[in-house]
């Protein structure tokens, strides 16, 4: 198990390297540069060439990627054009609010999701339930987060609508504060984790169902086994492991829907830092996000395996 | 119609102030902003994120009124000379930096000369060249010595095309990467709290402020809000108080909700704006006039005004904004009306037929994608006469590097601020000396002599008469020439609960006198 571990620690390097290097051809194909971004809304003469040259743009791009290699081999991500600051620093500060919003709504939705795919697959009014899943599933996450806001922060007035506490607040204590920001957090975390409960639901349903139908089940209801004991201790977990799998695969999908949440509800994360940076054509910042979010789902990844092998027997016995 | 709009608007505000009683002060204002600035040293740039914030931060020598005139700020007094070569700025004797330092001419001489002059885009092309020397004789003078007269001058000295910034602290080092960017000190209405990058700014009242009793508010919250529909709802909610640029669409979602409107002819990053397609000179097909003017009159530009602008705003009458009223040329471009059959005939003489399909050349146009609903109307109207329009979305890195650096296009849909005077918005656009490097400015690279001089004398002019007569003479070559085809006219609207009064949004320094009613 831990050589297991640390073989695929190892090889997330060359990966992580390559989706950097990656990131960082694109970042410069890219057309336009960030001096002109730096030089604002208007143009003059020799103002970009000069700006360009200030913030060593200028340089053959084989350099830039040389020396970009050496500071990435310190640990050193570089420094934001536009923003004037380390880009580890920048990653550093809107990585909570990220982590936060994504990892709530992954619980949100792996619990609900899981609780209704299985009450679904064992009901007569599945096909409902079914298409109800589909459609969450399917509708763009920005209509989902409009929808709720207009729902709950329009027309009851329960949820503020952006932001990640009022502005005109007097500075609060930890509890409050705390409270504060779960209140401005609800509705993007339920935003962001109705469409992936859609699709945890749609795949428990239907993986507990095939389970159903498999010979175990069978032998065991033969034996006298109650019905609930059938479903929940027999054929559920066998029916989730697929599932963990296919949810490692999802974090990308996750980490996209970030972005729009963060937009709706103008929250300092990750998404917003990469849209920011790729206006500007701010690469460093770019390409370090993308690293950051290439490092967020081979650990993802590598968790799920981990998971699988922990809970499944016969690989816990081969590893 | 819209003039007597804005117009209207401006003196309901001038009245509200003394009928509201007592000055009131105190309070909080939340303003929605749609981009995060990065840093907030506006005189390194002319990003109009950077600009709507840190304006209120700084001062200029003057500041602009409604109408656009000049009034006292660090400078409360100026005179040029007879012969426009010297222009001496007396200082306010008490205004302070946020640190505590005084306001001295040497300040203004720094920020000029190191950091206007080099990084301040439209400073630099635009009243750079005429600056020979700034000198700062005693501490509250400061003469600019001109190479000729220069009549936008008293234009180009305001907070937002050039705020001064402390030498002492920005004297020191690299000034485009700076750390005071990032805390700023400076000697506007507001002192710099603290910045909250993607999130918020917050700015306090400056206590030692050198305008007396001002400002009236205590706390000025930017914040950082991208989507223009969170913002609209933020600010029925009360979670914000003004939003910087309302769509004209939204306007309707406003009306009678408890909140002011306000339509201004700009404010950060540039005013008196027009749409504009440029058309590529240097491609064979548009070196023909007969088909830049077919695309021209094959345009319906009433019916972009209907259905993108909502009626807010004016279909352009000529190629200089109808908000520099003495430049402007009204009527210059009658000869061109709205004509599909003209466009047709056109095209046919020039040796462009309809194809089989009806269709008879296909053209590029880059653009902005919030330029989207211009698009669609384009297409259809341009489809009419047989020309096929394939749009190209880019963003601001993209439109500089497709049109401005590779030349890579046919034409271009850009919104073109003209500014408060021809010589800061206009000139970049036909002066030939603009042609390729420059972003932003002569897309088209249309070359005629006298347009030049034309642009070079009014500039040189300091009677206003003058100079109208100049740009004028200059406008009928290019409503003749039509390197260009000028559409609409915008306006940009402003909005803000009805708790507070008195904002500015045409200037810089927006919240200077803004107040909350109790």
């Amino acid at each position: 198990m831990r050589r297991l571990l640390l073989r695929r620690l190892l090889l997330a390097l060359p990966t992580l390297l390559v989706a950097a290097t990656i990131a960082f051809v694109l970042a410069h194909l890219a057309p336009g540069s960030p001096a002109a971004a730096l030089g604002g809304d208007f143009g003059a003469p020799g103002l970009v060439e000069e700006i360009a040259r200030i913030q060593g743009l200028d340089r053959p791009l084989a350099v830039i990627y040389a020396e970009w290699l050496l500071r990435l081999a310190h640990g050193d991500l570089g420094f934001s054009f536009r923003a004037q600051a380390p880009v580890a620093e920048l990653i550093r500060d809107r990585l909570g609010v990220t982590l936060v919003l994504g990892v709530s709504a992954i619980l949100l939705a792996m619990l609900f999701g899981i609780v209704l795919g299985t009450v679904s697959a064992t009901r007569s009014g599945g096909r409902v339930a079914v298409a109800a899943f589909a459609v969450l599933q399917a509708v763009p996450v920005y209509l989902i987060a409009q929808l709720l806001v207009l729902v709950f922060a329009v027309w009851l007035g329960l949820l503020p609508i952006q932001g990640l506490e009022d502005p005109r607040a007097t500075p609060l204590g930890l509890s409050a504060l705390l409270a504060e920001r779960a209140r401005h957090l609800a509705l993007p975390i339920v935003a962001l984790g109705l469409g992936q409960l859609g699709f945890v639901a749609l795949l428990t349903r239907a993986r507990l169902r095939e389970e159903l139908c498999r010979l175990y089940v069978t032998t065991a209801r033969a034996h006298g086994a109650r019905e609930a004991a059938l479903r929940f201790r027999h054929a559920l977990p066998n029916a989730l492991l697929p599932l963990l799998a296919l949810f490692g695969s999802r974090v990308g999908a996750l980490v996209g829907g970030a972005l729009v949440i963060e937009t709706v509800f103008a929250l300092p994360g990750l998404g917003r830092l990469a849209v920011t940076a790729a206006v500007a054509r701010d690469q460093p910042t770019v390409i370090g996000v993308v690293l950051v979010a290439a490092l967020v789902i081979v650990l993802a990844n590598l968790a799920v395996d981990v998971l699988q092998i922990w809970l499944d027997p016969r690989q816990r016995e081969a590893a | 119609m819209f003039f007597t709009r804005l117009i209207l608007a401006t003196l309901l505000l001038n009245l509200c102030a003394p009928l509201a009683g007592a000055q009131t002060r105190g309070g909080t204002a939340v303003i929605a902003v749609p981009s995060d600035p990065g840093h907030l040293n506006p005189a390194i740039t002319t990003s109009a994120p950077v600009q709507q914030i840190a304006a209120s931060l700084f001062n200029g020598l003057v500041s602009l009124d409604e109408t656009g005139a000049p009034q006292p700020d660090l400078a409360q007094s100026w005179t040029i000379t007879p012969d426009g070569l010297r222009v001496t700025f007396t200082l306010v004797p008490d205004a302070r930096w946020h640190d505590g330092q005084p306001v001295t001419a040497e300040d203004v001489k720094f920020s000029f000369e190191s950091l206007l002059f080099r990084f301040h885009a439209r400073t630099r092309a635009g009243l750079a060249p005429a600056v020979e020397g700034i000198d700062a004789p005693d501490p509250h003078t400061v003469v600019f010595r001109m190479r000729r007269p220069h009549a936008p001058l008293l234009r180009q000295v305001d907070v937002l095309e050039a705020p001064i910034l402390p030498r002492h602290i920005y004297g020191e080092g690299d000034a485009s990467q700076h750390p005071a960017n990032l805390r700023p000190v400076g000697s506007g209405p507001f002192r710099f709290e603290n910045y909250r990058k993607d999130d918020t700014v917050v700015l306090v009242r400056n206590e030692t402020y050198f305008k007396p009793a001002l400002p009236h508010l205590d706390r000025l919250v930017f914040r950082v809000i991208p989507d223009a529909n969170t913002q609209i709802q933020a600010l029925l909610a009360g979670e914000v108080d003004y939003v910087v640029r309302v769509t004209p669409g939204d306007v309707r979602r406003l009306q009678n909700r408890g909140v002011t409107m306000v339509d201004t002819r700009g404010g950060a990053g540039g005013s008196n704006c027009i749409m504009t397609v440029g058309f590529n000179l240097e491609r064979p097909l548009f070196a023909d006039l007969r088909v830049r003017r077919a695309i021209a009159v094959a345009m319906d530009r009433q019916q972009m005004l209907d259905l993108v602008l909502f009626g807010r705003g004016r279909v352009a009458e000529a190629p200089i904004s109808s908000g520099i009223p003495w430049a402007h040329l009204p009527g210059a471009l009658a000869a061109h009306p709205f004509d599909a059959a003209l466009a047709n005939r056109l095209l046919d003489e020039a040796g462009r037929p309809r194809g089989p399909n009806g269709e008879r050349f296909s053209i590029d146009m880059f653009m902005y994608a919030t330029f989207t609903r211009y698009a669609e109307l384009m297409r259809q109207q341009l489809a009419h006469v047989g020309i096929a329009l394939r749009v190209r979305f880019v963003d601001a890195a993209g439109l500089a590097d497709a049109v401005f650096a590779r030349r890579d296009f046919d034409t271009t849909l850009i919104s073109y601020c003209n500014g408060l005077d021809p010589a800061i918005g206009v000139r970049r656009m036909y002066d030939s000396a603009n042609i390729g490097r420059v972003p932003f400015s002569n897309a088209a690279a249309y070359r005629n002599e006298e347009v030049d001089r034309l642009f070079t004398a009014a500039g040189a002019t300091v009677d206003e008469t003058q100079r109208g007569e100049q740009y004028r003479a200059a406008q009928r070559i290019l409503a003749a020439e039509l390197p260009y085809w000028w559409l609409v006219e915008a306006v940009l609207t402003t909005a803000w609960r009805n708790n507070f009064e008195g904002f500015a949004p045409w200037s810089g320094q927006f919240a200077e006198r803004a107040q909350r009613l109790r």
